[in-house]
């Protein structure tokens, strides 16, 4: 089954350059340079994910973003350019499953592409509950952690940030939806206290705190739990 | 600053952009008569002088932003070891064979900052040691608590150190001025030229932070550029649901 993506964006030269890309990996592609003329192609070309720039003259993409809300599952990759944090971190909070900041290469754009379909419906589909990644085994119904076998000793706090990280595994997830989901929806802005409880998951479960492999600090926005190593290609295009 | 700036773009921006036209164009006009490793290292060199465009507008255009009146800073709380641990992952993918480290005296506290500025800041410096010391060459980002003055909370200093050539003492200062480089006819340093706005706008941080940027030469040679970032109170721990 070919897979369709809509891609939103309203610079042509970028434009082409990605919708070229995306059809030699094998997607279709319907493109729109504007948000109305996405959410009319939303509508009908049903698509299993949207790219969307958030660039765009007519809005801000919320509005695209509460209209795929009603096709729950539908994945949504941001573009955003560096120093637009704000809004790229709204639309995370209200949705949107990952971003790629301007400029980055195909071999990036590819590799999130793949991590955002593989984990398509994951919000519809029953909870995960078993997670394993290399040597680390997370199981979130038995509240149990097992790092090379062994079982690791966290603390509620840290349990209940680890296993918020394994229901999004691989995708990046904001400091206020860790906030709300883990300590409540009045703590927010406490982010000084998820800084201290991450340093101390990782003390816990990574061997090189400082050189994190699976809990990633994605710096203004989040952290984002990933399977052991990178995806090789992700540095393809790279010099 | 304006025409320092300017003065800058046309400068640092016209040799990637020379190298990238040329690299394109011949793709363009001679790419049915090369082979594929021909035009692998022609694409190669579009995208890594495109790559160091890239980071030359966030500098230019972070040091306008900087140099405007008001600029308002996104701080939060950040961990010093994230912001070293986000800089070296980058830094190892665009230089995977580079001998990198990161040192971190435990128990640092809390630092309240722009995290993305201070990235940019750490990253630049990165770049800076891996472009002017040789291929093998180790480079270390440190990072320790400094006494804080009087009742001031201890502050923190990171360190980006490498064991290059070294920048002469007269250079120490003037390499941080916007588009200042190694010429070689007045005797300045060839190994550091091309700093161009990198360095300058590092220093824009730091001082944006309340902080500031030094190079200190180091004992048996090498460059240490040192970010002394003032301390903030911490703020008391909250209570979590789980």
């Amino acid at each position: 089954m070919t897979l369709q993506v809509l891609l939103v964006e309203d610079d042509t030269a970028l434009g082409n350059t990605l919708r070229d890309a995306l059809l030699v990996e094998g997607y279709a592609v319907h493109t729109a340079a504007s948000l109305s003329e996405a959410r009319a192609l939303a509508a009908h070309a049903a698509p299993d994910l949207v790219l969307l720039d958030l660039g765009l003259p007519d809005g801000d993409g919320e509005a695209l973003l509460a209209s795929l809300g009603q096709r729950a599952g539908t994945p949504v990759l941001l573009i955003s350019a560096r120093h637009g944090e704000q809004q790229k971190i709204a639309l995370l909070d209200a949705g949107a499953d990952d971003d790629l900041v301007k400029p980055f290469s195909v071999g990036e754009l590819l590799a999130r592409l793949r991590v955002a379909l593989r984990h398509r419906g994951t919000r519809l589909a029953p909870a995960v509950t078993r997670w394993r990644s290399g040597p680390l085994a997370v199981d979130l119904a038995a509240r149990r952690v097992l790092l090379d076998g062994a079982p690791v000793h966290l603390t509620p706090t840290e349990f209940g940030l680890l296993a918020r990280l394994v229901r999004s595994a691989c995708q990046v997830v904001t400091h206020r939806q860790l906030l709300a989901d883990v300590w409540g929806a009045d703590f927010t802005a406490h982010t000084h206290d998820l800084r201290l409880y991450m340093g101390q998951l990782r003390a816990k479960l990574e061997a090189e705190p400082a050189e994190p492999q699976r809990l990633l600090t994605e710096p203004g926005v989040g952290y984002r739990l990933v399977e052991g190593e990178p995806d090789p290609d992700a540095g393809l295009m790279r010099s | 600053m304006r025409n320092a700036l300017l003065t800058a773009i046309s400068h640092d921006y016209r040799t990637p952009l020379a190298t990238i036209l040329g690299a394109a164009s011949s793709l363009q006009d001679q790419g049915q008569r090369l082979d594929a490793q021909q035009r692998g290292v022609l694409a190669g060199r579009v995208v890594q002088e495109a790559n160091h465009l890239a980071r030359l507008t966030d500098s230019t255009l972070q040091l306008a932003r900087l140099d405007a009146p008001g600029v308002v800073l996104r701080r939060d709380w950040e961990s010093a070891e994230e912001l070293v641990g986000a800089v070296l992952r980058r830094a190892r993918q665009r230089s995977p064979d580079r001998p990198l480290r990161a040192r971190l005296e435990p128990g640092l506290p809390l630092l309240h900052c722009d995290a993305m500025l201070l990235i940019q800041l750490l990253d630049n410096l990165v770049d800076n040691a891996i472009r002017h010391t040789p291929p093998d060459g180790p480079i270390e980002l440190l990072v320790r608590r400094a006494p804080g003055a009087g009742d001031a909370p201890p502050g923190v200093v990171l360190a980006v150190r490498d064991r290059g050539p070294g920048v002469p003492p007269a250079w120490r200062e003037r390499i941080f001025e916007v588009f200042q480089r190694g010429d070689t006819a007045t005797g300045a340093p060839p190994q550091r030229h091309g700093t161009g706005v990198g360095l300058a706008v590092c220093r824009a941080i730091a001082r944006a932070h309340g902080g500031e940027l030094r190079l200190q030469a180091r004992g048996h040679g090498g460059s240490s550029f040192e970010c002394h970032l003032p301390g903030a109170a911490q703020p008391a721990p909250g209570q979590a649901l789980a």
